[in-house]
């Protein structure tokens, strides 16, 4: 185990409050561009494509930081590392020169067949092992600082061996990599599961928390569902202000990935984010890219045929 | 006591009851061949809500993809969504890759559609088209557009072919099929008939075009795929296949089309190529 990776957490940019970038919500980004201090893409949105994908990313590398969540580097599978995958990954992330990349603990693929869903690993030390020497290759290959972020889980993994904690703990130290902190999947974790979430927090290596998402979950009866398609609620910018006083971070975004508000819902949620970082973390509710005057160009034409990956589960 | 599953035992096992309906059924019910060490410790509840999550995930890609066929097929859409998934697992990370097999298995596995829908596996390679072309990673820079006003010109230079286009030549009139199902009009009794296509990505809106072409603006447009002909021999090319007996009006004719290409941006400039 080693701890290179907080030393080079220091040497990290602080990017501030920023946003998932979705093609249903781009132009609105780029509309309110002065409120919006860096975006987060998915990757797999991006690589080898061209057309308004390639148009989309141009322009948004043109005028924000922008930082890379995958989901389908499928850390935890025992399939080998997709080379193809990894070296795609590369040249996007050389291309928009993103900071770090990260990406999600669990599976994605097995056997060679993509299951596109973030599905949950047993936390047993054949697992831990797994993903810590897997996340060591990938960061080796990709050649940027990685994080691990934390799911949402429905269902526990037979072969269990410890707590989630101990299992994301075990991974990020051995990985010696970074964590992406989802709050609302410890939120949504710690109602399905039944435990206290900030009891969570305090198990697990906070100081390794480069960057925090924040979004909404489905409410109602039985199981909640990490659908990135509602309001986000009070407990869980409650976690993040914990969070915040506890470890200094780089990064905090909101995602949406459906269920698409008026925009203004979200200028909102940032405005809430930075409300709570100006209190507890001012460094990082002040990064402000200020009114940056952009040459008017014509919005971005979408298609909406065919999905964009995103990492939340869509719920009928 | 039982030895821990491994890692791979329990990724395989799990993707296995969430993925297959036959062997997540026989599960619930006690049945099945999971491996004991394994099947003592799986909550059942979580298995059927990732087959939700799963087939929701599958089902919402295809009817974005696909949504003639979905239309056509109504209440087998869905089986047949399934069906296709446990046919051609998605083998690519990039998820609307998974649904690119369709046609392929409509081909193979769908001959009890066939027979009353003689057409839909044309009608999903079409629908697939769009995403494919919406996706290619070429990029499309528009040229300045000659004006052929010297003799010269017509055999220095070749129109520019946009590099983002497929032609298709299908046997059944799919873009007719297509626009009776956007006017939710009957589709029953449409016959085998000839239709050429040439789909293509607007450089401008990034969205895919259908051009229902004749028989010879799609050999003028082929013959511009592979290699640049010059606007002469495209030309000659027109009027050889023509049945109109005055070379002349079909010599306007061509340059009509060439006028309307250059227009939507299927020819995209002049390359000189002598």
């Amino acid at each position: 185990m080693t701890n290179q990776f907080l030393a080079a957490k220091k040497q990290l940019p602080n990017l501030g409050i920023g946003l998932g970038l979705r093609r249903e919500l781009a132009n609105d980004t780029f509309d309110n561009a002065n409120k919006i201090d860096w975006l987060e893409l998915v990757p797999e949105n991006y690589m080898g494509l061209g057309g308004a994908a390639r148009q989309r990313l141009e322009k948004v590398a043109s005028r924000f930081p922008l930082v890379s969540h995958g989901v389908n580097l499928s850390l935890g599978s025992t399939d080998e590392l997709n080379a193809e995958y990894l070296a795609a990954l590369k040249k996007l992330l050389d291309k928009v020169d993103a900071p770090w990349f990260s990406d999600h603990l669990c599976f994605t693929s097995v056997d060679g067949v993509y299951l596109h869903d973030l599905l949950p690993l047993p936390f047993s030390k054949e697992a831990v092992k797994h993903c810590a020497k897997r996340a060591q290759q990938v960061q080796h290959a990709v050649g940027r600082p990685f994080l691990i972020e934390n799911i949402s889980a429905y269902m526990f993994m037979p072969g269990g061996e410890m707590t989630e904690a101990q299992f994301l703990s075990s991974v990020l130290e051995e990985g010696d990599c970074g964590m992406l902190l989802d709050v609302n999947n410890v939120y949504v974790n710690s109602q399905n599961h039944n435990f206290d979430p900030f009891e969570f927090l305090k198990q697990i290596p906070l100081e390794r928390t480069v960057q925090i998402h924040v979004a909404g979950h489905s409410t109602g009866e039985g199981t909640i569902i990490d659908t990135h398609g509602s309001k986000v609620i009070e407990p869980v910018f409650q976690l993040l202000k914990f969070v915040l006083e506890r470890t200094d971070v780089k990064a905090v975004m909101i995602e949406r990935d459906q269920n698409f508000p008026e925009f203004s819902e979200l200028i909102g949620e940032l405005a809430r984010i930075r409300e709570i970082a100006a209190e507890v973390q001012p460094t990082l509710a002040s990064v402000g890219r200020g009114h940056l005057s952009f040459e008017s160009s014509a919005p971005i034409i979408e298609s909406s045929k065919g999905r964009e990956n995103v990492g939340a589960a869509l719920t009928a | 006591m039982l030895a821990p599953p491994s890692l791979h035992e329990v990724e395989q096992t799990l993707s296995s009851l969430w993925l297959k309906e036959s062997v997540r059924e026989s599960f619930l019910k006690g049945e099945g061949n999971v491996s004991p060490r394994i099947a003592a410790n799986i909550d059942k509840s979580g298995v059927e809500l990732y087959a939700t999550l799963l087939e929701y995930g599958q089902q919402d890609l295809m009817a974005s993809i696909y949504p003639y066929c979905a239309k056509i097929l109504k209440k087998k859409w869905e089986p047949t969504v399934r069906e296709y998934f446990l046919a051609y697992p998605p083998n690519h990370y990039n998820l609307n890759r998974a649904a690119q097999r369709f046609p392929t298995y409509l081909k193979s596995e769908g001959s009890h559609f066939l027979k009353k829908y003689p057409f839909l596996v044309e009608l999903a390679d079409y629908e697939w088209l769009e995403m494919e072309l919406l996706e290619v990673d070429d990029e499309v820079k528009p040229q300045p557009n000659l004006v052929l006003s010297k003799p010269d010109h017509f055999i220095q230079f070749a129109p520019l072919l946009n590099p983002v286009l497929l032609l298709r030549q299908y046997e059944y009139p799919i873009s007719e099929i297509v626009e009776k199902l956007d006017g939710k009009k009957s589709i029953s009794g449409i016959k085998p008939r000839s239709s050429r296509v040439a789909i293509y990505r607007h450089p401008l809106t990034n969205h895919c075009k259908y051009l229902d072409v004749g028989e010879i603006a799609f050999e003028v447009i082929q013959a511009s795929i592979d290699v640049p002909h010059s606007y002469s021999d495209l030309i000659s090319l027109a009027v050889s296949r023509s049945t109109n007996s005055d070379p002349q009006k079909t010599v306007v004719e061509f340059l009509d089309l060439v006028e309307k290409l250059q227009e939507i941006q299927v020819f995209i400039g002049s390359t000189k190529i002598a």
